[in-house]
């Protein structure tokens, strides 16, 4: 056999090795939508709280450590993701994730906020295309970045008028809170593209004790020593996200 | 750079800013459009840019990387009126280093005096944008794009790219320039694209000191006034728990260590019912989306104290008349459904003296430095 015959059958068989590799994944397009009471979520929109008008107008989260698990073990499919409603255009925000093997899955695991490891890192340590790189994603004094924003207004006395504004910032290594959602059939990843359907309750993010948080009592949430309204948010996440 | 690349570039700069200089008009002699430039040596050198601890690396254009003779070019373009109608106004007639690259104007100035609509803004660490828009709206995402349009603003330097390129290749020193920049052959083959990749690569040297107070404070090395410090506390709600005092917000939007998030919001400027009153949409304009209206770019703070006036139409003339303004919680929009204004904006509490503290702190981000650097100055 010649010396091109050689080399043309050799780069015959890397040529068909790459496509058979590329055969063995997929991608998942992972759709969050906002929801209020089972209603889709319109920023700024008047929803009901507990009796009274509040308005939701900034919801935005990190998740991190993005895994599909299935009865061949457990994918990580992606690393950190940014969920942004504020700006997207509508309720919906949809995140890609490529070159995830294909397989038969049962549940998608990730948590929100930031590991630790990262956790210590700053935003000019990420090029500029990486979620980590927001610098209105951190803050100094906590020394960490922050897990997740939910602001808006809220008609304290009855009038009609969104009156007061809350504004819950949460974040520091302790909060990272991990988040399961069973999946109702097998979700299937081949050589296509296949979507998955989360839902973010955000009525749920709220709750405590059986009722409400009281915002009126504790519109905002800056203190590092103070974490009680984030933690319950955060808490909240492993129940308020799931299969929509 | 070596030095016998730098002595080489300098003495092409020395001898093109002489020629300059010796001629009676504005242009120089016309040379024909289209010169052989073979016979000049092409041997593009990496420009090494120094950025201090504690800003982001910056990013490149794979297809504009910085060079010695590149950023050489981009200067002088940048602050040769050539490029405008009547050769009477430069990108740095509105961009001045002593002023941190600002004008002192509230609305800057174009050829025969035209004025447009918004005030210059600081390029100070702009190649640090990332992936977010420049301009107060934020209409181009690349500097590349950006320097293409102040050309043909009429507003601005009122002039066509088919003049200007014409100009620079009829140049007698141009097409030398740009052979060693991007290693064209002939004269004729000058073009706006040349053009905007040099000036943008002279904007990515742009990059402040790391020597601010603030800058050394934040290493360690400079101890701040008490009021600078108690200000730094206010500015980042950065407060020890159980103290009264106040938080300023300013953090959120201006967040260490550029002191932008490169973000647009709405800071409630005006009193509008709707958010389709604003006279100037700012970001909203660009999308399309109404809810953008009335945001603009948030401008870094780095040498605030030298960029007056402030905002995007200049309004305020002093950074007092700012702060005032903030502490009022500005203006929501009446129509609540559309309030797109920052949930941050609400009434402060800052006392004049907490106001005065927070002076002292940004006082601290002055990078004489920085406007005083050799490198960033008019070289005609």
């Amino acid at each position: 056999m010649s010396k091109t015959k050689l080399f043309l059958l050799g780069l015959s068989l890397v040529v068909l090795g790459n496509c058979t590799q590329k055969d063995d994944v997929g991608t998942v397009n992972l759709i969050f939508s906002a929801l209020y009471d089972g209603q889709p979520l319109v920023m700024n929109q008047v929803v009901d709280y507990d009796g009274s008008s509040m308005r939701i107008n900034v919801s935005e989260f990190f998740i991190s450590e993005i895994k599909l698990i299935g009865s061949g073990g457990e994918r990580v499919i992606g690393d950190t993701r940014y969920v942004d409603f504020t700006s997207s255009a509508g309720d919906q925000v949809e995140l890609k994730f490529y070159d995830v093997p294909n397989g038969t899955y049962d549940v998608i695991e990730f948590s929100v906020g930031i590991p630790a490891d990262k956790n210590a890192m700053k935003p000019e340590d990420f090029s500029s295309d990486h979620p980590l790189s927001r610098s209105s994603s951190y803050w100094q004094g906590w020394q960490s970045y922050i897990f997740s924003k939910l602001e808006g207004k809220l008609d304290t006395a009855g009038s009609g008028v969104t009156d007061l504004t809350f504004i819950y910032h949460s974040g520091k290594d302790d909060l990272y809170t991990k988040v399961v959602v069973q999946l109702n059939s097998p979700f299937v990843v081949d050589e296509g593209s296949q979507t998955l359907n989360l839902a973010v309750e955000h009525q749920a993010l709220f709750k405590q004790d059986g009722g409400y948080l009281d915002i009126n009592a504790k519109p905002t949430a800056h203190n590092p020593d103070d974490l009680e309204y984030p933690s319950v948010i955060l808490e909240n996440f492993k129940t308020g996200i799931s299969l929509d | 750079m070596n030095r016998s690349t730098f002595f080489i570039i300098g003495l092409v700069a020395c001898a093109f800013v002489m020629h300059i200089s010796s001629c009676d008009d504005d242009e120089g002699p016309s040379m024909t459009a289209d010169r052989s430039l073979t016979h000049i040596a092409y041997n593009p050198e990496p420009f090494e840019l120094i950025i201090p601890v504690g800003l982001p690396q910056m990013e490149h254009p794979a297809d504009n990387p910085q060079t010695v003779a590149g950023v050489t070019l981009g200067r002088m373009l940048f602050f040769d009126p050539i490029l405008s109608l009547d050769s009477t106004i430069s990108c740095a007639s509105c961009h001045e280093p002593h002023l941190s690259f600002t004008d002192g104007k509230a609305v800057s100035d174009g050829v025969d005096g035209r004025q447009g609509s918004r005030s210059s803004m600081s390029l100070l660490n702009v190649g640090f944008h990332g992936q977010a828009g420049l301009f107060w709206d934020g209409r181009a995402s690349a500097l590349e794009e950006q320097a293409l349009l102040p050309i043909e603003d009429p507003n601005e330097m009122a002039n066509t790219w088919e003049e200007v390129e014409l100009r620079l290749r009829r140049h007698p020193s141009y097409p030398e320039l740009f052979r060693q920049a991007f290693g064209i052959d002939r004269s004729s083959e000058v073009d706006r694209d040349h053009v905007v990749k040099a000036i943008a690569q002279f904007e990515r040297t742009l990059i402040s000191s790391g020597d601010s107070e603030y800058d050394r404070f934040d290493r360690n090395e400079y101890s701040p006034s008490d009021d600078a410090i108690t200000g730094f506390e206010l500015f980042f709600d950065d407060a020890a728990p159980g103290t009264s005092l106040p938080e300023a917000e300013c953090g959120h939007c201006h967040n260490r260590n550029l002191f932008t998030t490169n973000e647009f919001r709405n800071n409630g400027l005006d009193p509008v019912n709707s958010v389709d009153d604003y006279t100037d949409k700012g970001l909203g304009a660009v999308t399309g989306n109404r809810l953008d209206n009335g945001k603009f770019k948030i401008p870094t703070l780095r040498n605030i104290l030298l960029t007056a006036p402030y905002m995007h139409d200049g309004r305020f003339e002093t950074i007092e008349e700012v702060l005032d303004h903030y502490n009022s919680g500005g203006h929501h929009v009446a129509n609540l459904d559309e309030d797109n204004v920052d949930n941050l904006m609400e009434p402060q509490g800052l006392s004049e003296r907490h106001k005065r503290q927070l002076i002292a702190f940004l006082a601290t981000l002055t990078d004489s430095s920085f406007i005083k650097n050799e490198a960033f100055q008019n070289p005609f």
